[in-house]
């Protein structure tokens, strides 16, 4: 007896006949799409830009709206503020007070301040996934690779790691894996900081060092500018070494402006 | 109507946090499956920047949804089928 089979039933590709052209047109967006990234990546940045500011516009409206209708509301968007405020002014406060220490142990140390770009950040954490921010000013305003970035009260947050003519990226000290010089505590001791996502950083410090919760964390470089505070030191007494977690003195999630030099 | 899911996922990207990106590219994909490896490539194209991570998780997760909707597609048309 003759028997019928339909090799067509058995078949993947033939069970899903839109299969090939779709994996064309697949190729050809993403020829199209990495042209655009690695060809004129300015273009991919102008293009996002409408729907970025549209949903920097839909989060500030999000926020606002329940303020219309109660003053609880209201009073917990005062307090973010002044919290987010608090904060730029404690890193800038202790920015300041580094810098007029290490000014007292060296006389004759330059003062002049630093010029910088002010840039607007276009996209920033959670809406970015990788930790980095995107901003409005590039290579037609000044901007180069390696720049540092510092957000209010000139807290260092990162550095530029690639431009375009209007836009650049920033890849933030926060980074997963990303390492960073900076000191710790007042005695300035040497670490290497590293990036643990959403803000947070560790890092590795011997335990006789005396580093306890509270202590400020520096940026390495002209000057000490703070960078976060430490919020937990491990207290293993089997090792030699202690692992310190480190909060962000500024909220990356909330950034708005950051200025950016050379 | 189908379409309008993608569209929504894609502008997700640009205004919700990433996790929400992450559940709508998952939700696209079932729909329309090569939508998750098209969203996740678009997602790395526009936010990947080398030394932020060690492999362009955005398109790896697409590509997964992807796969993962295609058998999905499969085995409810095998359970209509067999029913």
């Amino acid at each position: 007896m003759k028997k019928r089979f339909s090799r067509r039933h058995n078949s993947f590709v033939g069970a899903y006949p839109w299969l090939g052209p779709t994996a064309l047109g697949l190729f050809v967006l993403v020829v199209i799409v990495a042209g655009l990234r690695f060809l004129v990546p300015g273009v991919l940045v102008s293009v996002s830009t409408p729907l970025w500011s549209a949903g920097n516009s839909l989060t500030a409206g999000v926020g606002n709206v329940g303020s219309f209708f109660t003053d609880k509301a209201a009073l917990t968007n005062d307090r973010d503020r002044l919290l987010a405020e608090n904060a730029a002014l404690q890193a800038s406060n202790a920015s300041s007070v580094a810098r007029v220490k290490d000014l007292e142990r060296l006389l004759g140390d330059r003062t002049e301040p630093v010029a910088g770009i002010l840039a607007g950040v276009l996209a920033r954490p959670p809406v970015s996934p990788y930790d980095v921010l995107i901003v409005d000013a590039g290579s037609e305003q000044g901007v180069a690779a390696g720049s540092s970035v510092q957000g209010p009260g000139g807290m260092p947050l990162g550095m530029i790691e690639s431009v375009t003519g209007n836009s650049a990226r920033v890849l933030l000290y926060s980074t997963p894996a990303q390492e960073t010089e900076s000191w710790i505590g007042e005695a300035r001791i040497p670490v290497t900081l590293v990036g643990e996502g959403s803000g947070a950083m560790s890092a590795v410090v011997a335990r006789e060092a005396g580093i306890v919760v509270g202590d400020l964390v520096y940026a390495s470089g002209p000057g000490a500018r703070a960078v976060g505070s430490v919020i937990a030191v491990g207290n293993d007494p089997s090792s030699p070494r202690s692992r310190v977690d480190i909060r962000p003195l500024q909220n990356p999630f909330s950034l708005t402006w950051v200025t950016i030099t050379r | 109507m189908k379409i309008m899911i993608p569209i929504l996922a894609l502008i997700s990207l640009f205004i919700f946090p990433w996790q929400v990106s992450v559940l709508a590219i998952v939700v696209a994909s079932f729909f329309v499956p090569p939508a998750g490896i098209a969203l996740g490539l678009i997602g790395d194209l526009v936010y990947y920047t080398p030394g932020a991570a060690f492999a362009p998780y955005f398109s790896l997760f697409g590509i997964a949804s992807f796969a993962l909707s295609l058998l999905v597609h499969r085995f409810v048309k095998t359970r209509m089928i067999s029913e």
